[in-house]
């Protein structure tokens, strides 16, 4: 396991906002400590920053739900090619 | 739109990353969309990107960024006018600054030599200071300084300091 070998501290990439997979995101940052970065998105890219930050509210609440403190968790507003969408 | 959010992450509290060189997924000349978003992004308030450490531009707009960043941070920090000396001294002589030491009775005594010919009047300026009973922490940066000149002069090496002479209702006296 990765995260067991890994000599500093860990930055993990990336879970979604759904919740199943951030629970068990969350439950590897409780286990091994770290960092963890946390995806604007559930199945689907939302269209607008409007909804992503909806999406990220949502997971907010569950992070704090699950007794983490926000500061470990940084947020990705999701950067897609540009010109492919709306960036 | 990926601007917008990080400031709506903002207004959350919450920190942002971002990984960087998805914009310019299929572009032309990656590097330069890549160093012009970081600036875009950090000026918004971005906290974090994973990014390519090996494109030059993109890093040295991160460094750039990240020293104004610096600078304007120290800008706006609160100075009391009696915790540093508040005017500069420049070209003067290691006596007039006792002088005006003895004074002002400073906190904090900041000096820089530029070029290595001005380098040992730090040296002078800080016996001089010790052997009146002024026994106060000299800061010594400038291109000539070094650390180990600094041990030398027994003065504190100030590798990134930044004079900022502006105190709130007490105009800097250059002389």
């Amino acid at each position: 396991m990765a995260l067991e070998e890994y000599p500093g501290r860990p930055l993990i990439n990336s879970a979604k906002a759904k919740e199943e997979n951030l629970r068990s995101r969350l439950n590897l940052l409780r286990r091994h400590g770290g960092l963890l970065i946390v995806l604007a998105m559930e199945e689907e890219i939302p269209e607008t920053a409007e909804q992503r930050i909806k999406v990220i509210e949502k997971a907010l609440s569950l992070i704090k739900e699950a007794g983490f403190n926000p500061d470990r968790i940084f947020f990705d507003p999701l950067v897609l090619p540009f010109g492919a969408r709306n960036d | 739109m990926t601007i917008e959010t990080i400031k709506l992450f903002n207004r959350l509290g919450l920190k942002s990353i971002i990984g960087l060189s998805n914009l310019s997924f299929g572009w032309p000349e990656r590097e330069k969309i890549n160093a012009a978003f970081l600036c875009l992004g950090i000026q918004a308030g971005l906290k974090g990107a994973i990014l390519n450490a090996s494109e030059p531009t993109t890093m040295k707009v991160l460094s750039g960024a990240l020293t104004l960043e610096r600078i304007e941070k120290k800008k706006f920090e609160p100075m009391s006018p009696n915790s540093l000396i508040n005017f500069l001294l420049k070209g003067k002589k290691a006596d007039i600054v006792l002088k005006e030491c003895l004074k002002i009775r400073p906190d904090l005594l900041g000096l820089s030599a530029m070029i290595t010919t001005t380098v040992g009047r730090i040296k002078e300026i800080a016996d001089q200071l010790r052997a009146n009973g002024l026994d106060l922490p000299i800061l010594a940066g400038g291109a000539s300084m070094n650390r180990l000149l600094a041990e030398k002069f027994r003065v504190h090496y100030a590798q990134e300091a930044i004079f900022l002479p502006w105190v709130k209702g007490r105009p800097p006296e250059l002389c």
